[in-house]
C-alpha cells in the first residue's frame, strides 16, 4: 500500500500544478476543472492507502482472499447504462428498457456477489 | 467468541475487497460528475444571460435538503462507529435514521422539482439543472437502496465490530453522494445570479 500511496500523491501533485498552470494560462473552465477535480481523486486515494498502509503491520501473512470469478453482470450493467443515457436523448420507453436493464442486473450481480460470500463463508 | 484479540490482530493488514472497491468506484464517480461541471461553466462562458431570462431557483428547499444530507452523513458515521465499537443496536438506530434521512431527501426534492418552473427541455440551464439533480437524486436512490441492504444485514446479525466492510463502503459512498450535492448547491444556489 505504501508505494501505491505514493503514486498517488505524485499524481495529484502533479495534477494540481497543471490544472493551476492550465487554468491561469488558458482561462478555460473545462480542462482547469477535470485536472483539478483528478487531483483532488487522487489526492483521497492517497489518503486512503496512507492510512491502511499504517494500520498494516509490516509483515502480516497473506489472508485468504474471496474469489468472484469473471461475471456477464458488469456489461450489462454498462450497457443499461448507455441504453439510459441514449434514451434520454432518443425517447422515453428507451429509457424504461434501460432502467429495467439496469435493475436486473444490479439484482444478478448483487445475487452472484452474495452467492460467492455464502460459499467463501 | 474470541476476546484475547490483540490490536495488531484485530487491525486489518489492508484495505478489504469491498472497502477498496468503494474507494475506486467513488474515484471514477468524481470525474464522471467532474465533467457535467465542466460542461454547466463552459455552457455559462459561451451563454450571453445566465441563468436565462424567466428561470428562477428557489433556494429554501434546496437548503432544507443540504441539510439532510449533511446531517444524514454525520448519522451514518455514528452508525460506522457503533458497528466498529460492538454496539450494533445503535448502530442499527443510526443506519435506519440515515435511511430514513435520504428517502426524506428523495421524497423532497421530487417535490421541489414539481415547484420549479422550468423544465428539461427549457434550454441549457434546465437540461443542465435536470440532468446533474437528477444524476445525483439516482446517486441517492442507489445509495439508500445500498445501506438498506446494510440495514438487512445488520438486522440478520451479518455484520459485527470485526466484519462491517459493507456498512464502510455504504458510508464513503454516502459521504461521497453528500459532498457532490454540497457542491451542486454551490453551483446552482450560490454561484448563480438570482
Amino acid at each position: 500500500m505504501k508505494p501505491l500511496s505514493r503514486i498517488c500523491l505524485g499524481l495529484a501533485i502533479f495534477l494540481a500544478v497543471t490544472g493551476t498552470v492550465y487554468g491561469l494560462t488558458s482561462h478555460e473552465p473545462a480542462g482547469t476543472m477535470l485536472l483539478l477535480v483528478a487531483a483532488l481523486t487522487f489526492l483521497f486515494l492517497f489518503l486512503v492507502f496512507r492510512s491502511a498502509a499504517q494500520r498494516s503491520p509490516e509483515e502480516e501473512p497473506e489472508e485468504e482472499e474471496l474469489e468472484i470469478g469473471p461475471t456477464i453482470w458488469p456489461f450489462g450493467f454498462a450497457l443499461s447504462g448507455a441504453v439510459i443515457a441514449i434514451g434520454v436523448i432518443v425517447a422515453d420507453w428507451i429509457v424504461v428498457v434501460g432502467v429495467l436493464g439496469f435493475a436486473v442486473c444490479a439484482w444478478g450481480w448483487l445475487r452472484e456477489v452474495t452467492r460467492s460470500h455464502a460459499a467463501h463463508d | 467468541m474470541s476476546a484475547v484479540a490483540t490490536p495488531e490482530r484485530k487491525a486489518k493488514p489492508e484495505l478489504s475487497g469491498p472497502v477498496l472497491g468503494m474507494v475506486l468506484f467513488v474515484a471514477s464517480e468524481a470525474m464522471f460528475f467532474a465533467a457535467f461541471f465542466a460542461a454547466f461553466f463552459t455552457i455559462k462562458d459561451n451563454e450571453p444571460v445566465w441563468p436565462p431570462p424567466g428561470i428562477h431557483l428557489e433556494d429554501k428547499v434546496a437548503t432544507i435538503l443540504t441539510v439532510i444530507l449533511i446531517v444524514s452523513s454525520v448519522t451514518v458515521q455514528i452508525a460506522l462507529r457503533s458497528m466498529r465499537s460492538g454496539a450494533s443496536r445503535r448502530a442499527k438506530i443510526w443506519l435506519g435514521v440515515t435511511i430514513a434521512l435520504g428517502i426524506t431527501f428523495l421524497a423532497l426534492q421530487l417535490y421541489d422539482y414539481s415547484q420549479l418552473g422550468f423544465g428539461l427541455r427549457d434550454g441549457p440551464f434546465g437540461t443542465l439543472f435536470y440532468v446533474m439533480t437528477g444524476l445525483h437524486m439516482a446517486h441517492v436512490f442507489g445509495g439508500v437502496v445500498f445501506l438498506a441492504l446494510v440495514f438487512s444485514q445488520v438486522l440478520r446479525g451479518r455484520l459485527s465490530s470485526e466484519h462491517h466492510d459493507p456498512m464502510s463502503a455504504g458510508a464513503i459512498y454516502w459521504d461521497f453522494v453528500d459532498v457532490v450535492w454540497i457542491c451542486l448547491f454551490i453551483v446552482f444556489y450560490i454561484l448563480t445570479p438570482r
